[in-house]
């Protein structure tokens, strides 16, 4: 009765001591995708990010793919532009919350341009973000205007084969079960060389 | 005077007297139920959950590396409760002078406690792997169980025998059954994890050669899905451990610990 309220005891300890250290460890989690909610200073810009598209719509793990990404500028001015503090606009492509590539690139008024990235691709399933920001004049910093995301199947590479997690199995029962006989082995060994002395 | 044959034949059969009373043991202090449950239970809350208040992953490898980012987390408990204590606690409780007197070589009487914690926590790892391939068919049919899987699963029983030999050597060098096995929980738990985190982030060096870091394998294998950095070790790290390389490092660990454990148990004197 004591050794199973111990071992319930115990396993309760286990859990909170799991718990605990669960919450530690995976507290770092959407900072990167909190900041990109910021809100933007050019909000009545109407420059967007129309369309995203990828050069192969199945690609194979390390595949070279394009991701092309169209932005249409429907202002009446170019970007950047000296008359308004823009000092820079940026387009970024972004798998998971790493930057794949990004490029500094202009609009001309009223235009629509399709910006070609190179991408050699990861497998499984991947979401790419095109993130489109601006730096302004007046300060470094970034300031998010437009993004658009989409979902791309890569067929992975697979990892290793079955054979060898069996084959390192066998090795360890090999291993463990034959080792019963190596004192026995020993004994007989060194009977035989005391015998052999004795003679 | 014996034949090395009959010599070996009595090794074997008392080694296989120590597994069977390994066993009963385990079975008498309710670490079977306790581990057992623990196996059915924990793959159900990634069936019943989703079931009632969202909805399933889209493939069936997500769902497979989701349920067993968890697997390692039950390798450790279960390693720790039938293994923790397998040799301290003949000479902290003194049954030893009991069991030692016998003429039993010594050698058979460890090597008996070691199949003996580790076929149980075998059991444990195949039953988690048997209730998620259950689920697996009743959510996304039989062709969701690909050879993923099965490689995950044999990935987890290597990893399963390494985990079982790092503990069961504490049990043989440590002396109170409570320090060996949390000791064990905490380095497989904790302990390795950090470092392995600390030289992959700060020293930005591959940790091949720590024993969680291989852990690794048994989700990575599904390349497909996404990494989710479940049970201990949190994140997915910069690196992601060789396959070949990380079975020869959970091989490694096995063997050597196994074989250190028996001769320093074997020269232990109870005092």
């Amino acid at each position: 009765m004591m050794s199973w309220r111990g071992n319930m005891r115990g396993l309760i300890i286990l859990v909170i001591v799991i718990i605990l250290f669960s919450t530690v460890t995976n507290n770092s989690a959407s900072a990167y995708l909190n900041s990109t909610n910021q809100q933007t200073p050019f909000d009545d810009f109407d420059l967007t990010i129309t369309n995203l598209t990828f050069s192969k719509s199945e690609p194979k793990e390390g595949d070279n793919i394009t991701i092309s990404v169209n932005v249409s500028n429907n202002e009446s001015f170019p970007i950047p532009n000296e008359e308004i503090p823009i000092q820079n606009l940026t387009l970024t492509l972004i798998r998971f919350e790493e930057n794949i590539t990004e490029r500094k690139i202009s609009m001309e008024p009223k235009t629509n341009s399709t910006f070609d990235f190179e991408w050699k691709t990861v497998g499984g399933r991947q979401t790419i973000t095109a993130f489109l920001s601006v730096e302004t004049t007046d300060s470094n910093e970034r300031a998010p205007l437009d993004e658009m995301s989409k979902e791309i199947w890569v067929e992975p590479e697979p990892i290793g084969d079955v054979y060898s997690p069996i084959l390192a199995l066998a090795i360890i029962f090999l291993v463990v079960f034959g080792s019963v006989t190596i004192p026995s082995i020993i004994a007989f060994l060194t009977d035989k060389n005391s015998s052999r002395k004795e003679k | 005077m014996k034949s090395i044959k009959e010599d070996i034949l009595e090794d074997m059969k008392n080694t296989c007297l120590t597994v069977s009373f390994e066993l009963k043991k385990h079975f008498r202090m309710k670490r079977m139920v306790i581990s057992f449950a623990l196996a059915i239970g924990l793959p159900l809350i990634f069936y019943i959950v989703p079931r009632i208040w969202a909805s399933f992953p889209e493939t069936a490898e997500e769902f497979a590396n989701l349920n067993l980012s968890f697997v390692n987390l039950l390798i450790i408990i279960s390693g720790s409760l039938f293994a923790g204590d397998a040799v301290v606690g003949e000479f902290e409780e003194k049954t030893g002078l009991l069991l030692f007197s016998t003429p039993q070589r010594h050698t058979t009487i460890f090597i008996g406690k070691y199949i003996g914690a580790l076929l149980p926590t075998l059991t444990v790892v195949t039953i988690y792997y048997l209730t998620t391939s259950l689920e697996i068919i009743g959510i996304y049919g039989t062709e969701g169980i690909s050879l993923e899987f099965f490689k995950s699963f044999f990935i987890a029983l290597v990893y399963t025998s390494s985990a079982v030999s790092l503990i069961f050597f504490f049990s043989s060098i440590l002396k109170r059954k409570i320090t060996s096995t949390l000791l064990g929980f905490f380095s497989l738990m904790m302990i390795l994890p950090i470092v392995s985190s600390v030289l992959q982030f700060l020293v930005e060096v591959e940790p091949w050669y720590i024993l969680t870091y291989t852990e690794g394998l048994i989700t990575g294998v599904f390349v497909g899905a996404t990494p989710i950095g479940g049970g201990p070790g949190g994140q997915p790290g910069q690196f992601s451990p060789d396959f070949y390389q990380g079975i020869t490092i959970m091989v490694v660990y096995t063997v050597v610990l196994f074989f250190l454990s028996v001769f320093i148990s074997n020269r232990r004197r109870m005092e």
